[in-house]
């Protein structure tokens, strides 16, 4: 199948300006181009534009020069509402410091995306729920973010990451503040975003133990990107608990049945897990990429129903 | 985001901030509970002058006097002409002389006024002691209140007794005995229109009264209309309305001051709060929040705070008002004075009040909106 990117970027450079006639060029002409469903590591030393780079995908900051193409539109002709709207929907950001909203309780926190997009409550805070669970943590939705140790409230953040069901998670240090075991569920939690559900997933790290999952790795060194390395066969990892339990679940209903996941044995699934599945074409998709939808190029196509049934979300979220 | 999501927000950001959220609210409570007390007791005065100067009988009164030509003398035929003339339920001619009463043993010079009994009711008279005129009195008389100071004596010094008086205006002076049967508020001394006649056969002035305020306009024309002057007493209700208007504005500007300060103090604490909140806008901007809800958000805050000290405000000085009024009554009453309302607070003068300070407040949180949107989100994530 022919791949078309899903974010391109072109001569990136950014340059910061300290004064008069004091120039840092945190990023040299960068180019590079991501593909659907890839596990993406940036890993290098602290200072080499690693996080510029992020926020300049994010669209966070606007480059010095250069592009960057999701999806073939350059983010520079966005305009300052649509720039939200693509933060809000295209992309989910996980942070280092897990940057929730200490006065909201962790499904608000989850919801809150869904909320600027203009969501009725109940329905973003059933989505929440769900997304709580599928991180494992589905008891602690009355908690808020200060009764959650690290790595709890990052796994809530990377709940929220998911909320409008984005093309590609951008994770920024995840497990920068975080205990190895923590640090580990949060990028089992990441991996397996990745694998599962085809999503595109962007790590920043400067953990190499983190490196044997990547599809690929961009070595950066001084806002180059000095190499980049292909992993043949990515290592498997076992997946965080809750998402294997999704797994198990479906591949009782396709035991059964030769027909697609969201046949009628669906139903038996509680309702807003059925939702949230059902936004998703791919069988395996616990937690589907929307990119994979939109892609023409991917095979097995779902019911037209819950096509329909995405498309009366998608209508809602414009309201 | 929806309209109530940003009203969930921003009042969960207020809760957030309890003790802030008091203070700041606390001090619009002050600046509306200024206005609104201050206000209120001017529209109290206003209402009580309104009440105890132009009683509703009064102003059904048309007082005539003379036009000053030869055909508008004020005679017994003018009276006969006003009688006939639409709506007109009562003619009143009253006389006014220059009298010196021997009262004790102080001789003085009086205003008397000889009326008809009807006359004392359209004018509203106050009997304070003894009786009022009835149909049949003849040489009685009723005596001010002020004469009685001014000459130093007591109610029981002339009540039911008789003086001796002596016309000193006209060519033939006109010597009688008269009782003193009732003691008044006003001014002068009235006296039976039979007993008292004047020699030109003029009256000093003519009270037409009018079966309703409505009339009133209409039937003061006709007596216009007849070369009379005339006067009716809803010129003076308007002269006190005036006059309480700028009362008003001078007590609500008092209170305007208080209110400016509540606002400034809006104002500081969402600057403050901009402040707290930088990282966390960041982090709003860096997960897809538009800049106009986050700044809705902001300005819904301070609206709320305006809103809470409007409510709170005008509960506030309306209890104030209301204890210091029945403080004052309380004394009053212990004084043997009368029991008023000194504080009236108008519905849509309240409505307008909670308007003004949410107006207000929501205008304080303006700027600081504006900044919030305006904010870089990477830089504002980095601010800790």
């Amino acid at each position: 199948m022919a791949k078309t990117p899903v974010i391109k970027a072109v001569n990136l450079s950014k340059t910061f300006k300290l004064g008069k006639d004091n120039e840092i060029v945190a990023l040299h002409s960068v180019n590079f181009e991501i593909y659907s469903g890839e596990l993406i590591c940036f890993f290098g030393p602290s200072g080499c534009g690693k996080s510029t780079l992020l926020s300049m995908l994010a669209g966070l900051q606007p480059p010095t020069s250069g592009e960057v193409i999701v999806r073939g539109k350059n983010l520079a002709n966005y305009k300052k509402k649509e720039l939200s709207a693509y933060r809000r929907e295209k992309i989910g950001m996980v942070f280092q410091q897990f940057n929730l909203i200490l006065s909201m309780t962790v499904l608000e926190n989850i919801a809150l995306p869904m909320a600027f997009g203009g969501m009725k409550r109940k329905r973003r805070m059933q989505r929440a729920l769900h997304l709580l669970e599928v991180v494992g943590l589905g008891e602690k939705k009355k908690s808020v973010p200060a009764d959650l140790s690290g790595g709890q409230q990052q796994k809530v953040a990377i709940a929220r990451s998911l909320i409008n069901n984005p093309w590609i998670i951008m994770a920024d240090e995840p497990t920068g503040n975080l205990d190895s075991k923590s640090a580990d569920d949060v990028i089992k939690l990441l991996i397996s975003l990745s694998r599962k559900s085809k999503r595109t997933v962007i790590l920043i790290t400067h953990n190499p133990d983190y490196l044997q999952y990547a599809d690929r790795v961009f070595r950066m060194k001084d806002g180059r990107i000095d190499k980049i390395d292909v992993n043949a066969k990515t290592t498997k990892v076992e997946l965080v608990d809750s998402v294997s339990k999704l797994d198990k679940l479906k591949e009782n209903e396709n035991s059964e049945s030769e027909e697609p996941i969201f046949s009628s044995e669906i139903g038996k699934i509680e309702d807003e897990k059925k939702e949230v599945l059902s936004e998703g074409e791919d069988e395996s998709n616990e937690i589907p990429a929307e990119e994979d939808k939109e892609e023409e190029n991917v095979e097995p196509r779902e019911a037209l129903s819950e096509k329909e049934d995405e498309s009366k979300e998608k209508e809602e979220i414009k309201q | 985001m929806k309209p109530f999501d940003i009203f969930r927000t921003a009042a969960g950001n207020l809760k957030r901030n309890r003790l802030r959220t008091i203070l700041t609210v606390s001090g619009v409570v002050v600046g509306v509970g200024a206005i609104v007390f201050l206000v209120s007791l001017g529209f109290g005065l206003q209402k009580l002058a309104l009440e105890k100067i132009v009683s509703l009988e009064a102003l059904k009164v048309i007082t005539v006097t003379s036009g000053g030509k030869s055909e508008t003398v004020l005679d017994s035929k003018a009276v006969e002409k006003f009688k006939k003339l639409d709506n007109v339920t009562d003619v009143s001619p009253i006389t006014r002389q220059i009298a010196k009463f021997s009262l004790g043993e102080i001789d003085s010079e009086q205003v008397v006024y000889s009326v008809k009994p009807e006359y004392l009711d359209m004018e509203n008279i106050k009997i304070s002691g003894g009786r009022t005129l009835s149909k049949d009195s003849k040489n009685e008389a009723l005596i001010s209140k002020e004469i009685l100071t001014n000459l130093g004596l007591k109610q029981e010094d002339v009540l039911d007794k008789e003086f001796i008086y002596t016309l000193t205006g006209s060519s033939s002076p006109q010597k009688d005995k008269i009782k003193v049967v009732g003691i008044f508020e006003e001014k002068g001394i009235y006296v039976p229109f039979e007993t008292i006649k004047n020699s030109e056969g003029a009256y000093a002035s003519v009270k037409v009264k009018i079966n309703d305020k409505a009339n009133v306009p209409e039937a003061k024309k006709a007596v216009d209309s007849l070369g009379f002057n005339t006067s009716i007493i809803k010129d003076q209700s308007k002269a006190i309305n005036q006059v309480f208007y700028i009362i008003n504005i001078i007590l609500g500007g008092f209170g305007m001051i208080a209110f400016f300060v509540a606002a400034i103090g809006i104002f500081n604490t969402m600057t403050i709060s901009l402040l707290e909140r930088t990282h966390e806008i960041g982090v709003m901007k860096a997960i897809g929040g538009n800049s106009k809800d986050i700044a809705m958000i902001f300005i819904t805050e301070s609206a709320l705070i305006g809103l809470l000290g409007g409510i709170f405000g005008l509960t506030a000085g309306w209890l104030f008002g209301f204890i210091l009024n029945l403080l004052a009554n309380f004394m009053a009453t212990e004084s043997g004075g009368e029991a008023v309302n000194l504080f009236d607070i108008p519905l849509i003068f309240s409505i307008l009040t909670v308007f003004f300070s949410f107006f207000i407040s929501s205008v304080a949180g303006i700027w600081p909106a504006k900044r919030a949107a305006k904010l870089n989100p990477l830089e504002a994530l980095r601010y800790e």
